[in-house]
């Protein structure tokens, strides 16, 4: 599947997310040895989005305090760092994550898509993890991006995938 | 009898004829001396005088293994010369060695680089027409309640600047830094990421100098206020203007221009005829001239105030002046004056020409502007062009129709190409949709966050005039937007300084927070104001410039009052201080300083080290830059990271692709000397980054309050600080903050309201008390 980058300015290089539907996404997640998902400000104006992932079993970060409340409202326990200094953690192969153990997939939503763009570049060129936009805008910079997505179409996305 | 060594002589030049003495015989002989000036202050030179890309190194690499850089390339190509263009992806490396990290490291150097040109060619021009007016003699004076008028120049320069020539000598070293770091970033040069970012930190710190000494000029070249915390109150926002009058208009940064214009007016009684509004920081200097002058707004405002068509005249001189102001001027039958070299916009050179046959040639020819880089002449056909061509431009000063606007967006496909280039993906075709059938509602909506750049209109293939069916849908409102600033009042005062160092060393004032930076926010105007208030009450010494000040300014209560109306503008706890243009703000880290050597009695001159390690160890300062948009942010940015300062940006600044972050999770990143004992100790992680990206408003606020901790904080004023903390953060997470034990170092510090709770947590994990060094990063400062 090829798909234009959502932003026209968004072109990194040669090299472009893979585009995955719902069920590449759900095998892909399920194959990771420890998946995080990454929830940042614009998810807490989503409330659909909010509540599928607030239903998901796989262990969930916040980044902003919006979007840390829009989950605690769902009685779903969620992490908090700031994206930034979460990025910088991640980069790391020794930090041992909420859990105890490194990461090997960061799930992307609902990040303002030039700071995402910009963080997902920091993991791209500067650690092994892997990367995966669930937004409903397809960015180039990730491994696997969903493509481009109507608002609805998304939210199926989301619940195919993460429920 | 003088002593040789403590003078020194000005542009004297001795010919000598013959000479025949025991000592020296010749003929023709020309002695040339540099300048001459008694030494008039006593503080003894330290170490680092002037100094140079090797001078800081050491420190720059302190800084830089506690705050390390993290780099988001924003492509992975370098196209920076034609050996290339490179992929620099999955390790390759460019044609000429560099790797994907040093090229990251490079363009950051440069970014800084260009912003610091900027400040610096400003400063120049500035000083050279100054001392071309005033002569090289004319005195620094800022009142008697600044003796330390340029503690950045101070310490850097090592002079105490009392004439405007001095200032002169200081622009000549930093001129020489800026061409020596530039070439660095040629192809075959630096090949160190490190070296590139000490390089770069060295620009940070050039621009605050030349900020410091173009502010400085000035303030005392026009006489704007000096230090003083009531300085007048001015109009602000986009309603402000009598369109009555003819309209001119200024954009940029530099003021030489407008002050003209405002003397021409004045001498010629047209007040009562001709308006000077402006758009960014000359504004805000024509504003510290004259308070009558009005601001429109931050560059924001500049596509929406041209689109509107009530400028006359437009006067561009540097920096921040769209580069399509002559093409949206020809739309609405305005003209353009430049009047810079920076900033020529391919308009022909008229300088030369009589004032009034330029303007005849202009209103007769089609023309929409010209270059006229005198300023006399340009504010003379500025004045007189305005006033000649308002009444005829009547039905240009006003948007098109309704109707007009509701076909002109008929014509939409929904196509996205507005969305898909708009940087704040604003939902353009829908609410273009709901605009077609004549409900503008959601267009107004969407005004809100939008920053009027003018990228969606652009890659319209149906042309649709997007921005200016926005202003249509907010036109009344528009009208009626009016505000107050105070206007900019320049640097801290000594005696201020004396009232507030202690208890801002001590932690007690909990902290100075700058607000400085564009206006390319991503979440709407409003959350700068929202912040600042929220500080204000808490107590926090706020201080602003720029178009931050502005943006502050347009936030208002329901009584229609500004922050600049309801809290006072004094450097002291729970005040709101507006320096004024952005080369105000070195002014903020002129307090920093100022708090080291007033308050702390460090010397200043060439002691850049001691000063820095005393205000990242004692000073909570921080800064905000919410909107970031151009060179000159970052440059300001990283000169207050040198300074030791913390700088938060807005999501935009991940763009810059370096930023500066430490591990609170690393003990070993924090250890300091205890300058008590000698000792390496570990200090608590403060402040926890240097250069930082918050995503929302609420995280910003929440870094505001742990970035102005310090590791030589009392124990009541970090109670105090960690107070703050706490409360924001269960405010916003209705719980305690999980990193909350590295930030209480005895319990002492915890405070009152919460002290259960936190023991609780403190036990759980496994908290233990730490003693308060007496922290330097500097073997130097340890006592004997
Ligand atoms: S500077 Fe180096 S990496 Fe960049 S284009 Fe030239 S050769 Fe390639
Ligand atoms: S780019 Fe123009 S035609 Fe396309 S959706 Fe936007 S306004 Fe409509
Ligand atoms: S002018 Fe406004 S709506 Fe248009 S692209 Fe810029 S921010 Fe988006």
């Amino acid at each position: 599947m090829f798909t234009k980058p959502w932003y026209h300015a968004d072109s990194y290089g040669n090299r472009y997310a893979m585009v995955i539907d719902y069920k590449q996404a759900k095998r892909l997640i399920s194959r990771a040895k420890n998946p995080i998902i990454i929830a940042g400000e614009l998810l807490s104006r989503e409330n659909q989005a909010v509540d599928i992932l607030s239903k998901t079993k796989y262990e969930i970060v916040a980044t902003t305090p919006k979007t840390f409340f829009a989950f605690k409202d769902r009685d779903r326990e969620v992490h908090y760092e700031s994206l930034n200094t979460l990025i910088n953690f991640l980069k790391d192969e020794e930090w041992e994550g909420f859990n105890g153990k490194h990461y090997d997939l960061a799930i992307f939503v609902g990040i303002f898509y030039q700071l995402l763009i910009q963080m997902l570049s920091t993991l791209r060129n500067f650690s092994k993890i892997k990367t995966f936009n669930a937004s409903r805008f397809y960015v180039s910079i990730a491994d696997y991006s969903f493509p481009n997505l109507e608002r609805d179409l998304w939210i199926e996305y989301l619940k195919k995938t993460f429920l | 009898m003088m002593e040789l060594d403590k003078i020194s002589m000005d542009n004297i030049l001795v010919k000598i004829k013959k000479v025949d003495t025991n000592i020296i015989k010749g003929e023709n002989i020309t002695l040339e001396f540099g300048k001459v000036r008694e030494e008039t202050w006593e503080e003894k030179e330290g170490p680092q005088i002037k100094p140079n890309v090797f001078t800081l190194r050491n420190w720059d690499f302190k800084l830089l293994s506690r705050y390390k850089p993290f780099y988001s390339p924003l492509c992975d190509f370098c196209c920076k010369c034609v050996f290339g263009k490179c992929d620099l992806s999955e390790g390759k490396k460019g044609a000429c060695g560099i790797d994907m990290t040093t090229q990251q490291a490079r363009e950051f150097c440069l970014h800084v680089t260009i912003g610091t040109a900027c400040h610096l060619a400003h400063a120049r021009h500035m000083v050279d027409y100054l001392i071309k007016k005033l002569g090289r003699d004319y005195k620094i004076n800022l009142g008697l309640e600044i003796n330390v008028e340029a503690p950045i120049t101070r310490t850097i320069i090592g002079i105490k600047p009392e004439v405007l020539g001095d200032l002169d000598e200081a622009l000549r070293y930093a001129e020489e830094e800026v061409t020596n770091v530039l070439a660095s970033i040629a192809t075959g040069q630096e090949a160190s990421a490190i070296d590139y970012e000490s390089k770069a930190l060295h620009m940070g710190m050039i621009d605050n100098l030349v900020k410091e000494i173009a502010d400085i000029a000035q303030i005392v070249g026009y006489n704007y206020p000096k230090g003083d915390e009531d300085a007048p109150l001015a109009e602000i926002g986009m309603g402000v203007v009598d369109t009555r009058k003819a309209t001119i208009l200024t954009i940029g940064h530099n003021a030489i221009v407008g002050i003209e214009i405002l003397d021409y007016i004045d001498k010629n009684n047209l007040n009562d005829k001709v308006e000077v509004v402006g758009i960014c920081c000359t504004s805000h200097d024509l504003v510290r001239k004259n308070s009558r002058v009005k601001i429109i707004g931050p560059m924001s405002a500049q596509l929406r105030f041209l689109r509107a068509g009530i400028a006359d005249v437009i006067v561009i001189d540097e920096q921040c002046i769209r580069t399509d102001v002559v093409e949206e001027a020809r739309k609405r039958k305005s003209f353009v004056i430049a009047t810079s070299d920076k900033a020529c916009h391919g308009l022909e050179d008229r300088t030369n020409d009589p004032a009034d046959k330029i303007i005849m040639d202009l209103i007769s020819n089609g023309k929409a502007g010209v270059l006229i880089h005198d300023p006399k002449k340009a504010a003379e056909v500025a004045v007189k062009l305005a006033m000649l061509v308002n009444p005829l431009r009547y039905e240009y000063k006003r948007l098109p129709d309704i109707n007009e606007v509701i076909e002109d967006l008929k014509k939409c496909t929904k196509c996205y190409n507005c969305q898909r280039n708009c940087p704040v993906n604003l939902e353009i075709p829908e609410a273009i949709e709901k605009a077609k059938h004549g409900n503008l509602f959601e267009l107004s909506i969407i005004r809100e966050e939008c920053i009027a750049c003018g990228r969606c209109e652009s890659s319209c293939p149906k042309d649709i005039k997007i921005v200016t069916a926005m202003e249509k849908a907010v036109e009344y409102i528009v009208k009626n937007e009016k505000s107050k600033i105070r206007a900019g009042r320049g640097p801290i005062k000594d005696t201020e300084i004396r009232k507030v160092g202690q208890p801002i060393v001590f932690g007690e004032i909990p902290g100075v927070i700058l607000f400085a930076g564009c206006s390319n926010y991503y979440n709407g105007t409003r959350e700068l104001g929202e912040m600042a208030e929220e500080f204000l009450k808490r107590n926090y010494i706020v201080v602003t410039s720029g178009c931050a000040a502005m943006t502050i300014a347009s936030y208002k209560d329901e009584e229609g009052k500004s922050l600049y109306e309801k809290y006072p503008g004094s450097f002291d706890a729970g005040c709101l201080v507006n320096l004024g243009s952005c080369v105000a703000n070195s002014h903020a880290i002129g307090a920093a300083i100022k708090i080291a050597n007033i308050f702390a009695r460090r010397p200043l001159r060439g002691n850049f080290e001691v000063i820095a390690d005393y205000i990242l160890n004692r000073v909570g300062a921080v800064a905000v830059v919410w909107g970031t948009m151009s060179q000159k942010a970052i440059a300001i940015a990283t000169g207050a990271n040198r300074w030791g300062i913390p700088v938060i940006l807005g999501p935009h600044g991940a763009k810059y692709r370096r930023l500066l972050l430490g591990r609170r999770d690393k003990e070993n990143d924090w250890i300091v000397y205890d300058a008590r004992t000698g000792k390496r100790v570990v200090a608590d992680p403060v402040p926890e980054h240097l250069l930082v990206v918050a995503e929302s408003k609420e995280e910003a606020m929440i870094w505001i309050s742990k970035l102005v901790m310090r590791p030589n904080d009392t124990s009541k004023g970090r109670m105090i600080k960690v107070a703050h903390y706490i409360d924001l953060y269960k405010k916003f997470f209705g719980k305690l903050p999980n990193d909350l034990h590295l930030y209480i170092r005895n319990e002492n510090e915890i405070p009152f309201n919460y002290k259960d709770e936190i023991l609780k947590m403190l036990k759980e994990k496994g908290w233990k008390p730490k003693t308060i060094p007496d922290p330097t990063l500097l073997e130097r400062n340890i006592k004997e």
